[in-house]
């Protein structure tokens, strides 16, 4: 289990001051540790498919709420499970993937 | 609130009938802005669905385009999206590339592929390295694209410019459908618009009616007064319709001075009454080119209380038989058909 998170390593939103996407913000960032879990039970399960969904959707997402660096995360993520799917890829680079990407999702802040 | 002008045009057609004309019957000035009037459209809001798998990109949007005249819904995959625009007929399509099953690619092809929505203007919703797809979606029939992340100012942008060009082709399409002279709907919509209010009032057994209503002495009018006086009298007859007639008639200029009013859901004895009040108000406007000459209609009528089968064509034969009956019966005056109803066509006096 990841302890507390470390304050200094916190990510903000690029829209952070955006009064728009205030509440948005709030919502997509409280259900982030949710998704974090998520990737890590489908790396654990190897529900492969799962894994690339979650990754898809969060490189979709990540940059539209100001978090650019989650999306290249997960769209790096997202490639390489594609590539391990057809055996073109080692189970060790997506392990470490989503260690990175669920790091991440633990370290965005509205 | 930023309303393009044209893009509030963009929702749905209105029957001209709908429209009450507020102009003075007895100053029957030929106004511009009638056909203007009779194209404007009600005030709901354009539709604009999004599909894409990611609900996050839902909320964003959806944050993003509050303040917008628009009416946002949401599909997660492309085949929900397919099924939402058979069911919600959006304006415009915010359009994922990227989506899990079947993609925006497929999607879009199978818009193009089906005649009822080839003209749907798409916009592509692509991530910010793939210019290939855009390219492939362009040739897809793609109107636009935007890149996501998404940038405030172009997205707003792109879709009021995507809605402020679907709601002046709405308007060039429903210009084809109207009379130049009167605003009504003109016979082509007329011919595709009596087609299936038959068939609607068939498969339903329900009511429906259908009146002519024919300008007397027209051509002796034309002789005496001139051409001008005639197109008054042709566009005060056609006012009359827009004050009188219920917002579910549908009024058309049949040709000439003759026109056809379509009434779903309204038995014959309904119509009658209906017709009457727009004769008896023809016969009460004193017209400013010639108020020494009034001026009045004759009306056929042909009706079903719903369970009867008689095509289109025959109806409108039997409608027209009635009309002449009117004529033959001294003018000004409503000779009524019921079908399947009591007794025989009945010959009502004016009055
Ligand atoms: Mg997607």
């Amino acid at each position: 289990m990841p302890g507390k998170p470390d304050s200094s390593r916190t990510l903000r939103s690029a829209y952070a001051d955006d009064p728009e996407m205030t509440e948005l913000l709030e919502v997509f960032c409280e259900e982030m540790p949710l998704r974090a879990a998520a990737l890590e039970s489908a790396a654990r399960e190897r529900t492969w498919e799962e894994l690339q969904r979650l990754a898809h959707q969060l490189k979709g997402a990540g940059a539209g709420y100001g978090f650019d660096q989650l999306s290249e995360v997960a769209g790096e993520l997202e490639r390489r499970v594609k590539a391990l799917r057809d055996d073109e890829c080692p189970l060790e680079s997506v392990c470490a993937d989503v260690e990175a990407l669920a790091d991440l999702c633990r370290r965005v802040r509205a | 609130m930023a309303a393009p002008g044209a893009g509030t045009l963009g929702s749905g057609l209105s029957e001209p009938g709908a429209v009450a004309g507020d102009a003075s019957l007895n100053g029957l000035e030929q106004d511009d802005s009638m056909t203007i009037a009779a194209a404007h459209l009600s005030d709901t809001k354009p539709r604009v669905l999004v599909i894409d798998d990611s609900k996050d990109v839902h909320r964003l949007l959806k944050a993003r385009l509050r303040n917008e005249q628009l009416d946002l819904s949401h599909a997660e995959s492309g085949a929900a999206g397919l099924e939402a625009v058979q069911q919600e007929a959006p304006a415009i399509v915010l359009l994922d590339l990227d989506m899990p099953g079947m993609d925006g690619f497929e999607v879009l092809r199978r818009l193009k592929d089906d005649a009822a929505t080839i003209h749907l203007p798409v916009i592509v919703l692509s991530g910010l390295h793939s210019s290939q797809d855009k390219v492939t979606a362009f040739d897809l029939g793609a109107v636009d694209y935007i890149t996501k992340p998404f940038d405030l100012t172009e997205l707003r942008v792109r879709v009021r410019s995507a809605l402020r060009m679907h709601g002046l082709l709405q308007m060039l399409a429903q210009r084809a459908q109207l009379d130049g002279l009167t605003g009504l709907w003109n016979r082509a919509y007329f011919d595709q618009r009596w087609g299936e209010e038959v068939a609607s009032c068939q498969r339903h057994d329900r009511p429906l009616s259908l009146a002519f209503f024919d300008a007397d002495h027209f051509k002796s009018l034309n002789d005496t007064y001139g051409h001008p006086a005639g197109d008054q009298v042709l566009i005060g007859i056609a006012q009359i319709f827009q004050r009188v007639l219920r917002q579910t008639d549908i009024a058309c200029r049949y040709g000439g001075e003759e026109f056809a009013i379509i009434m779903p859901e309204t038995e014959p004895d309904e119509a009658v009454k209906v017709c009457e009040r727009v004769r008896d108000t023809l016969e009460n406007v004193c017209w400013e080119r010639h108020p020494e000459r009034g001026v009045t209609c004759s009306i056929g009528l042909c009706g079903s209380n719903g369970s009867v089968s008689v095509d289109a064509a025959a109806w409108l034969q039997a409608t027209d038989e009635q009309l002449y009956k009117a004529k033959q019966g001294g003018r000004n005056r409503i000779a009524v058909h019921q079908f399947g109803g009591p007794g025989k066509p009945k010959l009502k006096k004016a009055g």
